[in-house]
């Protein structure tokens, strides 16, 4: 009777167990880890802003993957080469790896991918003032982003810097509302670029009291995440806003730290 | 008329909520029946036992394996009264016909950590088979800690060999020494030679009388020199044979157990809940920069 009792216990025990094990992890390839590994290493070398270095990583894991077809891999390889072009400037290259993901593509991208690819071409179509194919690749991408999309906050900051071209404050601020709702949590970044597209919403209203603290929060963000670039936007805007304030004299101590800002950025190797 | 609709619905949830525990039910008593048959509840074993002069080593569950494969496991440990260790083993009964009474169970390690597994040396064909509560013999298989004494063992003697010569060649006493010393008093003891050999001319057969008083007694210090010298040289080559034969097996075990050791490493990283606490090595998309500055030219 005991003896029941013991191996009844072991069997709930086995069928506990079996329901803690049964996920099994996913097998790679040895070619899949090594294309893992130099990506990971590429994003490393992106943070510290070794770009070339990043452009070799991501070109090597993705002709890593492309070896194996790992299409997700393919994927975020070509989104991160497309990213790491931009940064460099090279915009024609932004194009054809992103082209290489949206236009005729030999392999079916997840959404989430085609979303991101999508988004990155709105940003480069604004850049180049053709604000009709913005709107154009902002609604594709919104199409495809789905739940749990990472380009939600950046879409709806493309869309409110759209209204602010077309000088709709209101929409711009509406826009920008949601997306720091989108972003606040894990997306740092892009929670900056919402706060400082609401600040020059307000700037257009001239509600320069209600723009400075809030760009005096994107300044201390921007600090925190060790980006010179956008330190120097910032500095740049809070002179704007104070010069629309009449603080002259603070406006010019803003426009000399900016250009301080520049120079050392100029004068990193 | 509501009264009724009511009872009705309450009817129809009652046959839906039976309905769900019927099924729930169904699949827990699938699931106990499926661990039940894996765990091999419903074959047929056979019971023997085998005695150890302590239990070192041996726990109640542990596997029971026959040319590698799992036959069975150890069911029962328990103490006799002369303080020796009962051990009792079920053993599949389509795997108990393939064991002879001569058969031995043999406690051996399968990888440097974990638990051991007793293997069962079937014995001769010629035997008869194994039947129901008969007792085979036991032996230990050497554990990790025994291997590692033996190596320490055989590495000692080869150790202190080394030693020996270091230290007679430092030793001013040593063969070593002492051949140099002779040597250096032989080279000495030539000049002067040389020295006297020139008086020889000077002085002639006086010269001559010394240098045969000399000589034997230089050869005889040379000789010893050379042998002392032949000694030392057979003992570093006998010392250097010696060495020759065992590092070569301690640097594959060696290797062998860095791999192991890796092995071990990689299989623990992907057990669980292990695979869980480390970082995933997942490619992932930076993100994009949401923001242009539309006041730059």
């Amino acid at each position: 009777m005991s003896s029941l009792f013991v191996k009844s216990w072991q069997i709930c025990g086995s069928v506990l167990l079996l329901a803690a094990c049964s996920h099994v992890p996913e097998k790679r390839s040895p070619i899949e880890i090594q294309a893992a590994q130099m990506s990971l290493s590429a994003e490393a070398a992106f943070a510290r802003g070794q770009y070339s270095l990043a452009k070799e990583g991501y070109l090597s894991a993705y002709r890593a993957d492309m070896a194996v077809e790992n299409i997700d891999g393919m994927a975020i390889n070509l989104l991160n080469l497309a990213r790491v072009s931009d940064v460099m400037g090279e915009y024609v290259n932004t194009q054809s790896y992103l082209g290489a993901l949206l236009d005729k593509p030999l392999h079916v991208f997840k959404p989430e991918y085609l979303a991101q690819a999508e988004t990155q071409r709105a940003l480069l179509s604004f850049r180049n003032k053709d604000f009709a194919a913005t709107d154009f690749w902002l609604d594709h991408a919104q199409a495809n982003c789905l739940a749990s999309c990472r380009v939600a906050g950046v879409i709806l900051n493309v869309r409110a810097m759209l209204a602010l071209q077309e000088k709709n404050a209101a929409d711009a601020l509406r826009y920008s509302r949601e997306a720091l709702d989108k972003t606040k949590r894990d997306f740092p970044e892009e929670y900056a670029n919402a706060l400082r597209i609401s600040a020059e919403a307000h700037m257009l209203e001239h509600h320069f009291d209600v723009a400075l603290p809030i760009l005096e929060e994107v300044l201390a963000l921007d600090k925190s995440l060790g980006l010179p670039r956008k330190i120097q936007l910032d500095l740049l805007r809070l002179a704007q806003a104070w010069e629309g304030r009449g603080g002259h004299e603070q406006a010019e101590n803003l426009r000399a730290r900016a250009h301080q800002v520049e120079l050392s950025v100029q004068r990193q190797p | 008329m509501p009264r009724i609709d009511s009872e009705l619905q309450f009817a129809k949830v009652k046959i839906q909520s039976l309905r769900f525990i019927l099924t729930a039910t169904l699949i827990l008593l699938a699931l106990i029946l499926t661990v039940a048959i894996k765990q091999d509840y419903f074959s047929q074993t056979t019971t023997i036992y085998f005695f150890s002069p302590n239990a070192r080593g041996l726990n109640s569950g542990m596997s029971v394996k026959l040319s590698g494969l799992r036959v069975g496991n150890v069911a029962e440990i328990t103490m006799e009264p002369n303080a020796t260790v009962k051990v009792r083993v079920v053993i599949k009964s389509d795997y108990a016909r393939l064991i002879g009474r001569d058969a031995k169970a043999k406690l051996v390690k399968e990888s440097l950590v974990g638990d051991g597994v007793v293997e069962i040396d079937p014995g001769s064909s010629q035997a008869r088979q194994i039947a129901q509560n008969d007792v085979v013999v036991f032996e230990r298989g050497r554990d990790i800690a025994e291997l590692a004494e033996e190596l320490a063992s055989q590495i000692q003697p080869i150790l202190k060999d080394i030693k020996q010569i270091t230290s007679s060649v430092n030793s001013p006493e040593g063969d070593i020494q002492q051949t140099i010393r002779n040597l250096n008093k032989t080279s000495a003891s030539l000049v002067e030679v040389g020295e006297q050999a020139r008086m020889l001319g000077r002085n002639g057969n006086a010269v001559l009388k010394t240098l045969n008083q000399a000589a034997p007694g230089l050869l005889h210090k040379a000789d010893a020199s050379l042998e002392n010298i032949q000694i030392t040289t057979t003992d570093i080559r006998k010392a250097v044979a010696a060495s020759a034969e065992q590092i070569p097996p301690l640097v594959v075990e060696g290797r062998m157990a860095v791999r192991d050791g890796h092995d071990i490493l990689d299989a623990v990283k992907q057990s669980w809940p292990v695979r869980n606490m480390l970082p995933k090595l997942d490619e992932r998309p930076l993100l994009p920069d949401g923001y242009v500055d539309r006041q730059q030219p």
